[in-house]
């Protein structure tokens, strides 16, 4: 494993060394495939995803500040990019009910298995969420981003931020006190 | 009493209050059991929106992102502009070498080609696929009336072609290999 720093590595991988940027890739993966899947629900749509941020932020390193850290940089890439393709499509729920089925709910210890619904519940209450309002819970609670940085990440007014923000929790908390009755 | 907004206290948790209204809002929330109440719910919907857990990745992301690079990061006006300016150094170079090898002794100099022969021999080059034939031509340094003998400017010019590819060079090497 390669322990040059991420600054060193992008440095690299701007002179056109692959093997530099596939270390960051290496280094950060699981991070922006998380930020994918929260994002759009689906496994293997979150690896495309990650896989098309990663590129799409290889074009624009040149533009990079390196002395910036690349992991927020580069989750606020996907989260733009998986943005931009949930308002051109609708979620689709079978898919949803796959993924659910392939997360072994059902087995394990029982303080396990209520982990997991718990984990599950939550997911699918963000998933319900219309995209724009799933992008802003995801930069605020997962990457701790504030409202000032959210608005410049998505190139829209703070004012919309916070109301989006605001809704976005509404519905959710509705969405989880009815989930707890069934 | 009048109660704080749902805005007020989203805004109250996410730290993004200013320090008057905070003071504010905390010594109204000290007092209040209703907003009390609703920012326990908020912080507990929080606190449920954070339990949600990282999944693990299945595969290796590494080898299909590298298949797909592009070749280059660097934008295609500034390779234009790279290739250009390589173009000129060499021609500067190439200019500038009969007035040095007059300047410095004759030991010290590599003997390279003028560019009135490498023009010529590529003149001599063409004259054998057509008609078309160069057979003299002769180049002067353009004389200046600044008084700066052509023989200096010529050094000037190699001097700053060498500078300039030195110093792109420079840049190229990782910030943490010049400042260890």
């Amino acid at each position: 494993m390669d322990d040059s720093s991420d600054s060193d590595l992008i440095l690299r991988a701007r002179r056109g060394e692959s093997e530099a940027y596939g270390e960051l890739v290496r280094r950060t993966q699981t991070a922006v495939f998380n930020v994918c899947y929260r994002l759009t629900g689906e496994r293997r749509e979150a690896e495309d995803m990650a896989q098309e941020a990663f590129i799409r932020a290889y074009e624009r390193l040149g533009t990079f500040d390196v002395e910036r850290p690349f992991l927020p940089w580069i989750r606020r890439v996907a989260a733009n990019l998986c943005l931009n393709r949930l308002s051109a499509q609708t979620p689709d729920q079978a898919e949803l009910e796959e993924e659910r089925d392939k997360a072994d709910i059902g087995e394990g210890p029982s303080s396990l298995v209520e982990q997991r619904e718990q984990s599950w519940r939550i997911h699918t209450a963000l998933l319900a969420l219309p995209p724009r309002y799933r992008v802003v819970v995801e930069l605020r609670h997962y990457q701790e981003l504030s409202y000032d940085e959210i608005a410049r990440t998505l190139d829209r007014p703070m004012s919309d931020i916070k109301s989006d923000l605001f809704r976005a929790r509404k519905m959710l908390a509705e969405k989880l006190k009815d989930d707890s009755f069934l | 009493m009048i109660h704080f907004s749902d805005e007020t206290l989203n805004e109250y948790l996410d730290n993004a209050l200013v320090s008057a209204v905070l003071s504010e809002a905390e010594s109204h929330l000290a007092v209040c059991p209703e907003c009390a109440g609703r920012l326990s719910e908020l912080r507990n919907l929080f606190a449920e929106i954070d339990l949600l857990p990282e999944r693990t990745l299945e595969r290796d992301l590494v080898p299909r992102v590298l298949s797909r690079l592009p070749e280059s990061v660097l934008p295609r006006s500034v390779r234009w502009l790279a290739a250009a300016q390589i173009l000129a150094a060499v021609i500067a170079v190439v200019i500038a070498w009969p007035l040095v090898a007059v300047v410095l002794p004759v030991e010290m100099i590599p003997q390279l080609p003028s560019l009135s022969e490498i023009i010529a021999s590529l003149a001599l080059r063409f004259s054998t696929l057509g008609a078309f034939q160069l057979s003299t031509y002769s180049f002067d340094i353009p004389s200046f009336s600044l008084g700066i003998p052509s023989a200096t400017l010529a050094i000037a010019l190699l001097g700053m072609s060498l500078l300039w590819l030195f110093s792109n060079g420079l840049l190229l090497i990782p910030r943490s290999r010049r400042h260890p």
